[in-house]
């Protein structure tokens, strides 16, 4: 264990390692403050870089990207009430107060400084937590992995989307996306149509990067209306000692809030900030403050948030499993070098696991000791106009996608799920849901077929295997539950309103 | 009742229907894999026309009623903003076919005229026509941001961009 971290510090503190990690949390910072543009979006448009990159630095730089993006979104969320990423959301009701208050380097600091206490904590429990679940699941054969994906899946979809149906319907949509290709056990081409393109299946990084980065800039550039420009000089007082300890409390809840938040697959740093800000609320000992510039109303949504990074990494290490549009991206990041996260990383690759635990204490650091200095910079860029900027995301998405794989095919597949991503965004499907499904398909459909295999065919393999009997029914639990409850529900609701009426 | 998740319905029992005559053609099942290349794609276009056929239902009997199936307004709250940037704005279909439009445009010409042909004009074009009205702002970001993307990508990184009709 400690031999792995001083392997993993050995690749850390290299200065090409960390001077990505900086560019990583700068990236993420700028691209959290710009309205529309969330971590994960920021870190699919660096991932046609990373390709040249050792895997070690490539995810170090996005976790790096991640990271600071969840403190980048407060910047616009406190200067301009417009969230740069939704999980900020919760920081703008007392995050704008205070900057109308004059208090805005105020709102600022504790958002750096709750936000670098969460995320280091975060990247504690990551540690301490991961290695552990990995081990665990080196024991895991294809009846438990088949169980696996199916509950992550099923959680996903059903958390998804505005509706359970249509997030349901996002994941097996995305399913079937990831059945086109060679069929992995017999060979033959499935749903290619003749095209040799296709033999490979659909690239999942231009599907990440259409559904998420340019259905995102499609949606921009339709909306007429233009940012408010953000004001340079604003207060740039910090918070005092007094002021920072008198967050403790909601910096604390809301960062265990946002780790197990992150660790869930499905919610992530939105939700995380709603949750924290509210059970804020209800621990603090002024909730009376809430709403009209309350420090722990910034401390709790935003410490929540940046602990989501660390809680995030925990199955999609442990497992392999990713559980959210970032987790999804890393991994993302690993497939393109041709490696897998799960367990058998730490066996294999202990130096990419241990670095990236490295790496991500030094992003939270980095993020410490420029988050305030980087304010100004971000938000010049944040006031070059919305054209300017929608239209230089489009050629670098454009050229990004072409460089994956030298072929300009994964250019049209990531502008085709962009207008299919906007049409799901519009009809209120979830694209997130359909690409952790692409993701998990191959993996679904090989540990099902893989467990038939090595049972001769005996389907008693799912239920006389403990694990995989308990993974399975959980996931018939995540999928039956809300229907049930929104029986009960629709009967309480007549029962009420009948003698109304 | 909402109509478009009903055509939306629709569409997708048709396509389930169309991934699941494209299987007919597969071989099938080995003596030692028993499940065969048809089996998983059968039961995800089963899966697909039973939830898609559940919208319709839904949408014709609840009618106006919508995403009541879920509790907790915080989490309703947060994942309305996780995935939902269409705020109030209001939405320009100029500006929103326009950059669809251009887009393929782009990369359609990308090949034949070459990315430091097509890429400057793909930006001016789409800068414009977003309404900003600059004429010399536009032409630096365009220019300036055409270079930058052809160091990055082609002289730091060694993509072999295309060079077109006019430079081969």
């Amino acid at each position: 264990m400690l031999h792995n971290f001083m392997l993993g510090a050995s690749i850390a503190f290299t200065p090409m390692s960390l001077l990505f990690i900086l560019f990583g949390v700068l990236w993420g910072i700028l691209g959290g403050a710009l309205p529309g543009i969330t971590g994960s979006i920021a870190m699919a448009l660096l991932l046609p870089l990373t390709y040249n990159m050792a895997p070690s630095v490539a995810l170090m730089m996005l976790a790096g990207v991640y990271i600071g993006a969840m403190y980048g979104s407060s910047i616009t969320a406190i200067l301009i009430r417009t969230p740069g990423a939704p999980a900020s959301a919760a920081t703008v009701l007392d995050g704008y107060e205070l900057h109308k208050q004059g208090k805005s380097g105020v709102a600022l600091g504790i958002s750096l400084y709750t936000g670098t206490i969460g995320g280091l904590f975060s990247v504690v429990v990551l540690i301490a937590l991961a290695v552990p679940l990995a081990n665990f699941a080196l024991a895991f054969g294809p009846p438990e992995y088949f169980g696996l994906t199916i509950f992550g899946l099923a959680i996903i979809s059903s958390l998804a989307g505005k509706s359970m149906v249509k997030g349901l319907i996002s994941g097996v949509v995305g399913l079937i996306l990831a059945t086109v290709g060679m069929d992995p056990f017999s060979g033959i081409p499935r749903f290619t149509y003749g095209s040799e393109e296709l033999l490979g299946g659909i690239d999942l990084i231009a599907a990440m990067i259409g559904l998420f980065a340019v259905s995102e800039v499609f949606i921009q550039a339709s909306e007429k209306g233009s940012w408010a420009k953000v004001d340079e000089a604003f207060a740039s007082k910090l918070p005092s000692w007094a002021e920072l300890k008198s967050t403790l409390r909601a910096t604390m809840l809301g960062t265990i809030i946002g780790t197990v938040v992150g660790i869930m697959p499905g919610a992530g740093g939105t939700i995380g900030g709603f949750i924290a800000y509210n059970e804020g609320k209800r621990w603090s000992k002024t909730p009376e403050k809430f709403g009209k510039g309350s420090l722990e109303g910034v401390a709790a949504p935003e410490s929540a948030n940046n602990a989501v990074t660390g809680g995030a990494m925990v199955p999609l290490l442990a497992f392999g499993i990713p559980g959210s549009n970032a987790a999804a991206i890393m991994l993302g990041a690993l497939m393109l070098q041709g490696l897998r996260p799960g367990p058998m990383l730490f066996q294999n690759n202990p130096d990419i696991v241990y670095s990236l635990f490295v790496g991500m204490i030094v992003g939270n650091i980095f993020m410490l000791v420029t988050g305030y200095l980087f304010i100004k910079p971000c938000i010049k860029i944040v006031n070059i106009s919305k054209p300017i900027l929608m239209a230089s995301i489009m050629a670098l998405v454009t050229v990004g996608c072409y460089a994956i794989n030298n072929n300009i095919n994964d250019v049209w597949i990531a502008l085709i799920l962009g207008v299919f991503g906007y049409l799901m965004r519009k009809y209120d499907f979830s694209p997130s849901a359909m690409v952790l499904a692409m993701i998990l398909g191959f993996m679904v459909e090989t540990s099902l077929r893989r467990s038939l295999v090595i049972s001769y065919g005996n389907i008693s393999c799912f239920y006389t295997r403990p694990i995989a009997l308990v993974l399975i029914v959980l996931a018939l639990i995540t999928l039956i539950f809300p229907i049930v409850r929104s029986i009960r529900e629709g009967r309480k609701g007549t029962r009420n309103t009948g003698p109304a009426a | 009742m909402k109509w478009s998740n009903i055509i939306i319905g629709v569409i997708l029992v048709i396509f389930s229907a169309f991934y699941y005559y494209s299987t007919s053609e597969y071989p099938p099942p080995s003596k030692t894999e028993n499940l065969g290349p048809a089996f998983f794609p059968t039961l995800l276009a089963a899966t697909l026309a039973f939830l898609a056929i559940l919208l319709i239902v839904n949408s014709i009997i609840f009618r106006g009623a919508s995403g009541k199936d879920k509790g907790g307004a915080v989490i309703q709250g947060a994942e309305r903003l996780e995935e939902d940037s269409f705020g109030a704005e209001e939405i320009s279909y100029t500006f929103l076919f326009g950059t669809i439009g251009l887009s393929f445009l782009y990369v359609g010409l990308i090949s034949i005229l070459g990315f430091l042909i097509s890429t400057p004009l793909f930006l001016i074009i789409l800068i414009r026509l977003l309404g900003y009205e600059k004429w010399t702002n536009n032409l630096a970001a365009s220019i300036g941001l055409t270079a930058a993307l052809y160091l990055l990508f082609a002289t730091a990184l060694g993509v072999s961009l295309p060079a077109g009709i006019f430079f081969s």
